[in-house]
């Protein structure tokens, strides 16, 4: 039996010893690629950093702890940037498991940078039905929305005093990590003309890029790289974790493109030995 | 502190006793996810019991957060509690006014939703099943319709179009009529590949023959970011184990 022919019955664990590897070694010992923003991360940043001081923006939580390592790395610098530039920040969830998402993250970038519940910024909480939700919004926040997730009035909270509907938000950060996305197209910007940006999942970004070609979404953030270039534009220099997981990221994907080549270079070598031997 | 003196790594396992004594929620709540991490991932060494166990917990923590959120913040204050504030009143003999009376409403979505258990607790009137799909049917294409039509169909044709004549409107940007033009051209060779009511000859195969590459293309794209996405919750996991369960990093 031939090297290629041994290579093509390995037991598939090498493979994943070898890619658990590439994975640990980056993140133990950092290689310090350097990161350059592409143009749909620097449209998304430029978004949030034009609005002026005191807008209002919404961030929509439609992911659990499944999709937080591509997602939640956004919300985060998306909430610092807008704390930054003093814009007032709502959020909500339309995925169950995105509630603690949205009442942690805020909460925990507000006590660092002296922000007031209320005043700076509300979390709505969780209603089920998407759709509904999205379409109810557009009539008003306060009937979608009697109570924040707090369980209080939401007529007792400063912010919403100005906030009734779409129109008092300047833009909304959809992070999707499902196809709750489609509804806030179709709804708040087909309908409520909702200025939107996105962050999705890897998977379903190729999905989402015609809408931005059309500006129905605004900026689009798709998977854990693009999420790396905006944290590094929100958070310059000072972001260790992200660099780490993005070095992890790039020796992944060499593994892969050389298992992807090395399967298809020994397949095609070893596709026909009948053929081979009568040469 | 251990050391891995080799690679000069320290690490630190998470606390599960809190400093200052007693229990910590956040050390026990590391310890759970990081050993439940490490018996999923132990699939892909082979099946085995602790992967089994992992994966039931699963579901059924699953199941029941759905349930609880939703019972929580929708079926306690549209439901229950109005309902409950109705009989209360009804039984010490308050008046009731046209609002206590509307609050009675909310019978009429809960009886068609209750219809959906029948099947499994009265099967003779499972027939009423019917009901409650036909609404969110019904409702689900009201709804979608329009916002398809208007959002994909007709917002696609138009940012498909636009850049031609917003080229045309002296903005002579060369970059954005070539990408304009590939955009357009896979638009339609792709279509023509979707088009069975001709057979594929001629103009109509050699269009439809670009439109597969099109078509390729994009499944390459899209499987390209797939394996992008699926490799970010591995690192995702891995520097949770290594970062906030051992603190190596």
């Amino acid at each position: 039996m031939s090297f290629l022919d041994r290579l093509q019955k390995m037991d598939r664990r090498w493979v994943f010893l070898i890619l658990a590897i590439a994975v640990t070694a980056p993140l133990l010992f950092p290689l310090g690629l350097k990161i350059s923003p592409t143009s749909e991360s620097l449209t998304f940043y430029r978004m949030v950093d034009s609005l002026p001081e005191g807008s209002v923006v919404m961030v929509s939580f439609d992911f659990g702890p499944s999709a937080a390592p591509e997602l939640l790395p956004v919300s985060e610098s998306f909430i610092r940037h807008a704390f930054r530039k003093n814009l007032k920040v709502i959020t909500l969830a339309l995925w169950p498991d995105g509630l603690p998402l949205s009442q942690d993250t805020p909460d925990n970038i507000a006590k660092q940078m002296n922000k007031i519940y209320g005043k700076d910024y509300v979390t709505l909480g969780y209603k089920s039905g998407i759709a509904s939700v999205i379409s109810q919004l557009g009539e008003g926040f306060h009937q979608t929305f009697p109570l924040d997730a707090r369980k209080n009035p939401l007529e007792s909270l400063p912010l919403m005093e100005r906030v009734k509907n779409y129109d008092q938000v300047s833009l909304t950060c959809v992070l999707a990590a499902g196809t709750s996305i489609d509804w806030w197209i179709g709804i708040a910007n087909g309908r409520y003309k909702e200025n939107l940006v996105a962050a999705t999942t890897a998977v379903m970004a190729s999905d989402y890029y015609p809408y931005l070609q059309t500006r129905q979404i605004q900026g689009l953030l798709g998977g854990l790289k693009p999420a790396g270039e905006y944290q590094r534009m929100v958070d310059g220099e000072n972001t260790p974790r992200m660099i780490r997981m993005l070095d992890s990221q790039s020796l992944v994907h060499l593994a892969i493109i050389f298992f992807v080549l090395l399967g298809n270079v020994g397949y095609l070598v070893t596709r026909n030995p009948e053929a081979r031997r009568r040469k | 502190m251990a050391i891995l003196s080799p690679l000069a790594l320290t690490f630190e396992p998470a606390r599960v006793i809190h400093p200052t004594g007693g229990l910590s929620t956040e050390g026990i709540g590391i310890w759970v996810a990081a050993l439940l991490t490490l018996m999923i991932y132990s699939f892909l060494y082979k099946d085995n019991p602790f992967y089994k166990t992992a994966e039931s917990l699963f579901a059924g923590i699953s199941i029941g957060y759905l349930f609880g959120t939703n019972y929580q913040p929708v079926f306690l204050p549209k439901v229950y509690l109005p309902l409950k504030m109705f009989v209360e009143k009804v039984v010490a003999r308050q008046p009731l006014t046209t609002g206590d009376w509307g609050s009675l409403n909310v019978l009429v979505p809960a009886l068609i939703g209750l219809c959906t258990l029948f099947p499994f607790i009265y099967p003779r009137l499972g027939w009423l099943t019917t009901l409650p799909f036909a609404l969110i049917i019904g409702y689900g294409a009201g709804l979608n319709i329009p916002t398809n039509i208007t959002a994909i169909l007709l917002g696609q044709m138009e940012g498909t179009l636009r850049p031609f004549y917003q080229y045309s409107a002296w903005n002579p940007d060369p970059m954005l009529f070539l990408s304009s033009l590939l955009v357009l051209v896979g638009v339609l060779a792709t279509l023509s590949y979707f088009f069975f009511s001709a057979e594929h000859r001629g103009a109509l195969g050699v269009s439809s023959r670009l439109g597969i590459w099109f078509v390729m293309v994009g499944f390459g794209a899209a499987f390209g970011l797939t394996v992008m996405a699926r490799v970010s919750l591995l690192i995702g996991r891995v520097e949770f184990l290594l970062h906030d369960w051992l603190h190596i990093i």
